[in-house]
C-alpha cells in the first residue's frame, strides 16, 4: 500500500514537473508547480496518518496554505503579462538572454 | 621588545609618517612642496640602514615577532623582523640609492602636473621594497611583495594618458601576476607543511622531515615567482616595455630594487632551493641562457632606455647563472654592484633625455654628446667600466667571482661566461660611444643639449662613487652575509680573484671594448649599414628571437579559446541539447511542436539536470 | 534550553519586522512620501540587527527553533546585507512591505530547526523577492519575475519532495540527521533548492536575467541577503550530512560555478549582467568553502571563513550595486573615463572592484586567502587549482573595469543622478572592504563565536 501511495506520488511529481519544463504556456506551467507540490502532500498525509504523527499532517495543511499564496503570486504575474496584450507563452519572454 | 633597535622602527616609522603627512597635509595645500617631508625621510631611512648595517656586521642577529593578526582558530597572519647579513647588505644598498634617486626624482618630475602623485607613489613603492627586505616570514614577504607589484603598475602607467604606457602597465601587472600566484600556492603549501608558522627559522628548520612533493613543489613555485619578478625568460618580457614609465621610475624599480627581489627570494629561500636536487642547475641554465638571449638582443637596440632594460635583464641573468653554481654571496655582491651602476646608467639617460627635452631618447637623436656634456659623460663611463668588469672598478669585483666559477666548471658554463663578458662590455661601450662621441651622418647631434641643474648632477655624481668603488668592499661583504646565514652548510663567501680568471674575463671585456670601438667609431656607419643589410637578422633581434610573437600568439589563443567556449557552450551545446529533447518529446506524443524554445524551459531543463545528477550520486 | 516558555528572545527580531511590516502597510493607507517610509524600513531592520544582538546569547532550542551561532550570524548577515536597498528604496509602501517580508522569511529561515520551518522561511523569503522584481518598473522587469517565479518554484517544489523522502525515512520532520538512501536522497534534493538560490552552476541561468531586470539596488540585495540566506540553508543541510552525496559533490561544483561564470562575464557589456556573473563566480568560490569545511567534519567552528567571506561580499557587493545606481551606468562604455569626471567615485569603485578582484591587501583578497587555506587543509587541489584559475580569470574583467574608469578617456556626458546617498554608500562599503582586510580582528571574532558555543 505504503509503495503504491508513494508511487502515485512520485509519478504525480514527476508529471507536474514534465509540465513545468515542457509546456510553453505559462498558466500550464504553473499548474504544473501545484502538482509537483501537492503530490508532495499526499505523500505527506498518507505517511502522516500510517505513523498518527500530527506533525506531517500539520505540515501538509501548511503547505497547502502556502502552495495557495505561490499561485496567487503566479497568477498576478502571468496576468500582468497577460495585460500588456501579448499571449503568455514562454517562449516570447527570451528578450533576457546572454 | 627592548631588544629591537631604534633604528629598525625608524626605518619603517619615517616612511609611514612621511607618506601619511604629504597625503593628508601637503598635498591638498601646496603639492609643490611635497618632496621635503619625502627626503627627510629617505635622509632617516639611510640612517638606520647603516647604523642596521654595522650592527649587524659587529654581530647582531635580529628575529623577532612583532605582533600576530590572529584571525581565529589555526589561522593567522606573523608579523616580524628580520635583521641579518643578507637583509640588511641588501638594505644598505637599495635605501641610498633609492634616496640618492628621489632626490634626482624631485628634479626630475618637478614640472610634472602629477608630481605630488609621483613623490607619493615612489616612497610606497620605497617602503614596501624596505619592508620586503627585513621580513621574517613567507606570509609577510608575499604581503609586500604584491605591494610591491601593485606600485610598480602604477609608476610605469604613470603617464597614464599615453597608450603605450597603459599597455606596458597592464603588460608588467598581469607578468608578475602569473608569477606572485605561484609565490601564494608556496606559501599555503608551506603554511601547511609547518601548520601556520611560516617563519625562515621553522620553515627551514622543518625542512627535512616534510613531504618531499611539496617541498619540491614549492622550491619550484617560488624560483617561477621570481622568474616573473627578476624578468627571467620565459617572464621578462614586461621589462623592455615597462620603460614607458619615468626614468627615474626605470632607476630605481628596474635596476636597483623591484628586479631584484626575485634574486633576494631566492638567496632568502636558498635552504629550500639548495634541498632539491636539479633546481640550482636549473636556475643556472635559465640565468645564461637569459644572459646571452638579453645580451644579443642589446647589442642591436636603438632607444638608449631599452638597451638598458635589456642590460638589466641580461645582468639578473648573471645573477642566477651564479646562483647556480651555488655561489650566493657573489650573486648578492653583483646585486648590490649592479644597484649602483645601472642606476647611473639609467640616471644618466634621464639627463640626456631631459637635455633633449624629450621622454625618452634613440641613437638618432644623440651623438656628441661628450663636450656639452661631460659630467654626465663621466658618470656613464664610470658606470660603463664597471659594468663592463674592468679593473679595478667595482663590476669587477663582482663579475670576476661568477665568471671565475664559470671557467672553473669548464665547458659549456666556461663558454657562456665568455659570451657574457664580451657582449656586456660591448653593448655598453656601442652605447657609450654612439651616444658621447662623433657626431655620425645619421645622427643629430648634440644640438643645444648642456648639463641639467645640480640636483640632476650631483646625485648620479654620488652613485657613481658607489659604482666605482663598491667593489672594494667584497671582504667586509662575506663577513656581513655570513652572519644570520641560515643554511647549515655556511655561505660560501665572495672567492678572492685569480689570475687565469682575471685574464680571461679582461680579455673578454678589453675585446668588447675594441670590438665596440671599431664598429662605432672607425667605422661609424656599421651601425645602420648592418640593419639594412640584414633585415632578418634585425627581424629576429627585435622579435627576441621569436619569443614576443609567441607570447602574443599565446595570449590571443587564451583570450579566444575562453570566448569560444563560452559563446559554443550558449549557443551549439546548449541549443543541440534542447532540440534533441524537443525530438523525444514529439515522439512521445506531447502537444506542443516546437518545444522549449523559449530561454525559460531551457533554464528549468538545466535545473533538472543538476538535480538528477545529485540523485545520481545519491543513488550509485 | 526552556521549549515550554514561548522564545521571546530568539523571535523578537521576527516579531520587529512584522510590526515594520504592517506599520508600513498601514501607512501606505495614508499618503506617505518615500523618505518617510524608508526610514520606517531601515528602522525595522535595524531594531531588528539590535535584537539579534541583544540576545544572540540564548542558546533556545524546541520543536521548531534552533537558535545557534549560524541562525544569529545569518541573521546579522541578512538584515545587513537589505540595509542598502532600504536606504534607497522606492516604490511606496508595498516594495517597503514586501523587503520587510523578505527578510523576515529570512530570519525565520535562519532560526528553523524544522524541515518544514525551512521551507516556510525560504518561501516566505522567495515570493516577495518575485514582486519586488516585478515592480521595478524597468523593461523586461515581467519577464525576469516570470522567469524567477517558476525557477524558483521549481527549487521550492523539489525541497518540498526531498522533505517528504527525508521524513519517510527519519519520521520526523526535525533537523536531525537521517540514514538510509531515502533520506540522503532527500538531502540532495534539498541541497538542489539550496544551490539553485545561491546560483550554483547549472541552476544558475535566472541570476542574471533576473539581476539584469532588476534596479542595481534590488540586485544588490539579492546577491547579498539571499546569497546568504541561501548559503545558510546550504550549510544546515551539509551539516546533516557531512559524508552525503551533496556535500561530496560541493568541491566539483563549487569549481565549475567559479569557471564558468568568470568566463561568461568575462564577455559581458553590460554591467549588471556582468556583476551578475561575476556574482555567480563568488557563489562558486563559497561553494568550495563549504565542500572544503564538509569535508573537514563540518564542525561550527571551522566555518568561520565562510561566514567571513559572506560578510566581506555583503559589503563588496552591495558597494559595487549602490556604485552602478548613482552613476547610471548601464554599459561598460558607460564607465569610459570616469576617473576625470568623478574621482572620488571612481576611487571608491576601483577599490571595490580590485576587492573583489582579490587583490592584497583588501578584504576580498583576505577572504578568498583563508577559502584557499580551507581547500588546502581539506586536500581539495584540483579544486584549488581550478579557483586559482577562475581568479586569474576574473582579474580580466575587474582590472578592465578599473583600466575604463581610470586610465582611460570618456565624453563629458553627465548622466550622474542625484543620488547622493548611494555614492556615500559606495564609499562606505569601500572602506569596509578595504579595512576587513587589513584588520582581521572580524575573523577572529568570527572564530571566537563559532568555535566558543559549539
Amino acid at each position: 500500500m505504503t509503495l503504491s501511495i508513494w508511487g502515485v506520488s512520485v509519478l504525480l511529481f514527476l508529471a507536474g514537473l514534465a509540465m513545468v519544463v515542457l509546456r510553453r504556456q505559462l498558466l500550464a506551467m504553473l499548474l504544473g508547480l501545484e502538482l509537483m507540490i501537492n503530490s508532495v502532500n499526499i505523500a505527506l498525509v498518507y505517511t502522516g496518518s500510517l505513523w498518527a504523527d500530527a506533525e506531517a499532517l500539520s505540515a501538509a495543511l501548511l503547505i497547502l496554505a502556502i502552495a495557495a499564496a505561490e499561485v496567487v503570486v503566479g497568477l498576478s504575474l502571468i496576468l500582468k503579462l497577460n495585460g500588456a496584450g501579448a499571449p503568455v507563452d514562454s517562449s516570447g519572454l527570451s528578450e533576457l538572454k546572454g | 621588545m627592548n631588544l629591537v633597535p631604534w633604528s629598525l622602527w625608524l626605518l619603517i616609522a619615517s616612511p609611514v609618517c612621511a607618506i601619511l603627512a604629504v597625503f593628508f597635509f601637503v598635498r591638498p595645500r601646496k603639492p609643490q612642496w611635497s618632496h621635503w617631508p619625502i627626503l627627510g625621510s629617505c635622509a632617516l631611512v639611510c640612517l638606520a640602514a647603516t647604523d642596521l648595517t654595522s650592527r649587524v656586521y659587529a654581530g647582531m642577529v635580529l628575529d623577532v615577532p612583532v605582533a600576530i593578526w590572529m584571525l581565529g582558530g589555526d589561522w593567522y597572519l606573523p608579523f616580524g623582523f628580520r635583521v641579518d647579513g643578507l637583509g640588511t647588505a641588501v638594505l644598505l644598498m637599495v635605501a641610498w640609492v633609492g634616496a640618492l634617486i628621489q632626490v634626482y626624482a624631485s628634479g626630475y618630475m618637478k614640472h610634472d602636473p602629477g608630481f605630488s602623485r609621483f613623490v607619493l607613489l615612489f616612497h610606497l613603492f620605497y617602503l614596501a621594497m624596505i619592508g620586503l627586505l627585513v621580513s621574517n616570514n613567507f606570509v609577510q614577504l608575499y604581503l609586500f611583495w604584491e605591494l610591491v607589484g601593485v606600485c610598480s603598475y602604477f609608476l610605469i602607467g604613470f603617464w597614464y594618458q599615453k597608450e603605450s604606457a597603459r599597455r606596458a602597465a597592464l603588460q608588467a601587472f598581469l607578468a608578475n601576476r602569473v608569477g606572485d600566484f605561484g609565490l601564494m600556492l608556496a606559501v599555503l603549501l608551506l603554511m601547511a607543511m609547518t601548520h601556520g608558522n611560516t617563519s625562515f627559522s621553522s620553515v627551514f628548520r622543518l625542512l627535512p622531515a616534510a613531504p618531499t612533493e611539496m617541498v619540491t613543489l614549492a622550491a619550484f613555485l617560488v624560483f617561477w615567482a621570481a622568474t616573473a619578478k627578476s624578468a627571467q625568460f620565459p617572464l621578462y618580457f614586461w621589462l623592455p616595455d615597462a620603460m614607458e614609465g619615468p626614468t627615474p621610475v626605470s632607476a630605481l624599480m628596474h635596476a636597483a630594487t623591484m628586479v631584484t627581489a626575485g634574486i633576494f627570494l631566492l638567496v632568502r629561500a636558498w635552504p629550500l632551493i639548495s634541498s632539491i636536487e636539479l633546481l640550482p642547475q636549473l636556475i643556472g641554465w635559465v640565468g645564461a641562457a637569459t644572459a646571452i638571449g638579453a645580451g644579443l638582443v642589446a647589442c642591436a637596440k636603438t632607444d638608449l632606455k631599452r638597451v638598458l632594460a635589456y642590460s638589466t635583464v641580461s645582468h639578473l641573468g648573471i645573477m642566477a647563472f651564479a646562483l647556480g653554481f651555488g655561489e650566493t654571496a657573489p650573486a648578492v655582491f653583483h646585486l648590490l654592484t649592479h644597484g649602483f651602476f645601472k642606476a647611473v646608467l639609467f640616471l644618466c639617460v634621464g639627463n640626456i633625455a631631459h637635455a633633449l627635452g624629450k621622454a625618452s631618447v634613440g641613437v638618432d637623436e644623440t651623438g656628441g654628446l661628450a663636450a656639452k656634456m661631460p659630467l654626465t659623460f663621466g658618470c656613464f663611463t664610470a658606470a660603463a667600466l664597471s659594468l663592463a668588469g674592468l679593473w679595478p672598478f667595482a663590476g669587477f669585483y663582482s663579475k670576476d667571482s661568477i665568471l671565475d666559477a664559470a671557467f672553473h666548471q669548464g665547458g659549456l658554463q666556461a663558454a657562456a661566461g665568455v659570451a657574457i663578458a664580451f657582449l656586456s662590455s660591448f653593448y655598453i661601450f656601442r652605447m657609450l660611444f654612439l651616444s658621447f662621441l662623433g657626431p655620425r651622418r645619421e645622427q643629430r647631434g648634440p644640438g643645444h643639449a648642456h648639463e641639467g641643474e645640480p640636483v640632476l648632477g650631483i646625485p648620479v655624481f654620488f652613485l657613481s662613487l658607489g659604482a666605482v668603488g663598491a667593489g672594494w668592499l667584497s671582504g667586509p661583504l662575506s663577513r656581513l652575509l655570513a652572519s644570520g646565514w641560515m643554511l647549515r652548510t655556511g655561505m660560501s663567501p665572495v672567492p678572492d680573484w685569480t689570475w687565469n680568471g682575471l685574464f680571461a674575463s679582461q680579455a673578454c671585456a678589453l675585446a668588447g671594448v675594441g670590438a665596440a670601438y671599431f664598429l662605432t667609431t672607425l667605422r661609424p656607419q656599421w651601425d645602420w649599414d648592418w640593419r639594412r643589410r640584414f633585415p632578418r637578422v634585425e627581424r629576429l633581434l627585435e622579435s627576441d628571437f621569436g619569443w614576443k610573437p609567441t607570447v602574443a600568439a599565446f595570449s590571443a589563443l587564451v583570450v579566444e579559446a575562453a570566448g569560444m567556449f563560452s559563446r559554443g557552450w550558449d549557443t551549439r551545446l546548449w541549443d543541440g541539447l534542447v532540440e534533441s529533447t524537443a525530438d523525444w518529446a514529439k515522439r512521445g506524443g506531447e502537444r506542443a511542436a516546437s518545444l522549449a524554445t523559449g530561454q525559460l524551459n531551457d533554464y528549468l531543463w538545466w535545473m533538472l539536470a543538476g538535480t538528477t545528477g545529485l540523485l545520481y550520486l545519491v543513488l550509485r | 534550553m526552556n521549549s515550554a516558555a514561548f522564545p521571546v528572545a530568539v523571535l523578537a527580531p521576527h516579531l520587529a519586522l512584522g510590526l515594520g511590516l504592517f506599520a508600513a502597510l498601514l501607512a501606505g493607507m495614508g499618503r506617505v512620501g518615500e523618505r518617510p517610509l524608508r526610514v520606517l524600513v531601515v528602522a525595522a531592520l535595524g531594531a531588528a540587527l539590535a535584537l539579534v544582538w541583544a540576545w544572540h546569547r540564548t542558546q533556545t532550542g524546541g520543536p521548531l527553533i534552533r537558535s545557534d551561532e549560524f541562525s544569529w550570524l545569518g541573521q546579522l548577515l541578512c538584515y545587513g546585507g537589505a540595509i542598502p536597498l532600504a536606504l534607497v528604496l522606492s516604490g511606496g509602501d508595498i516594495s517597503a512591505a514586501l523587503l520587510l517580508g523578505s527578510a523576515l522569511g529570512m530570519g525565520l529561515l535562519a532560526v528553523s530547526g524544522n524541515l518544514l520551518m525551512l521551507f516556510i522561511g525560504l518561501q516566505f523569503m522567495s515570493l516577495p523577492g518575485y514582486v519586488l522584481v516585478s515592480r521595478q518598473g524597468r523593461p523586461r522587469s515581467y519577464e525576469g519575475a516570470v522567469k524567477y517565479f517558476f525557477a524558483g518554484g521549481t527549487a521550492s517544489a523539489l525541497f518540498l519532495m526531498g522533505l517528504a523522502l527525508h521524513y519517510a525515512d527519519t519520521r520526523s520532520l526535525a533537523l536531525e540527521a537521517g540514514s538510509g538512501v531515502l533520506s540522503e536522497a532527500g538531502l540532495a534534493l534539498m541541497g538542489a533548492a539550496a544551490l539553485f538560490k545561491i546560483g550554483c552552476v547549472p541552476m544558475h541561468f535566472w541570476l542574471p536575467d533576473v539581476y539584469e531586470s532588476s534596479s542595481p539596488e534590488l540586485a544588490g540585495f539579492f546577491s547579498t541577503s539571499m546569497k546568504a540566506a541561501g548559503f545558510l540553508l546550504l550549510m544546515r543541510l551539509v551539516a546533516l550530512g557531512p559524508d552525503s552525496a551533496l556535500a561530496g559533490s560541493l568541491p566539483a561544483l563549487g569549481a565549475l560555478t567559479m569557471i564558468f561564470g568568470a568566463i561568461l562575464a568575462l564577455r559581458q557589456q553590460g554591467l549588471q549582467r556582468l556583476f551578475a556573473y561575476s556574482s555567480i563566480s563568488h557563489a562558486g568560490n563559497l561553494i568550495l568553502g563549504v565542500g572544503a569545511w564538509a569535508a573537514q567534519g563540518a564542525r561550527a567552528a571551522g566555518a568561520a571563513p565562510v561566514f567571513f567571506y559572506l560578510a566581506v561580499y555583503l559589503l563588496m557587493s552591495n558597494g559595487v550595486f549602490q556604485f552602478l545606481r548613482a552613476s547610471s551606468a548601464v554599459s561598460r562604455g558607460d564607465l569610459r573615463g570616469l576617473g576625470q569626471r568623478d574621482p572620488s567615485q571612481a576611487a571608491a569603485a576601483s577599490a571595490l572592484l580590485l576587492s573583489l578582484a582579490g587583490i592584497p591587501p583588501t578584504g576580498g583578497f583576505l577572504a578568498k586567502f583563508l577559502i584557499f587555506w580551507e581547500l588546502v587543509k581539506a586536500g581539495l587541489y584540483g579544486a584549488l587549482a581550478v579557483a586559482g584559475l577562475a581568479t586569474l580569470v576574473s582579474l580580466g574583467y575587474y582590472l578592465g573595469l578599473v583600466r575604463d574608469m581610470v586610465f582611460e578617456e570618456g565624453d563629458r556626458l553627465d548622466r550622474a543622478r542625484q543620488a547622493s546617498l548611494s555614492r556615500s554608500l559606495v564609499w562606505v562599503c569601500a572602506a569596509g572592504a578595504l579595512m576587513l582586510g587589513l584588520g582581521p580582528s572580524l575573523v577572529s571574532a568570527l572564530a571566537r563565536a563559532l568555535g566558543g558555543g559549539g
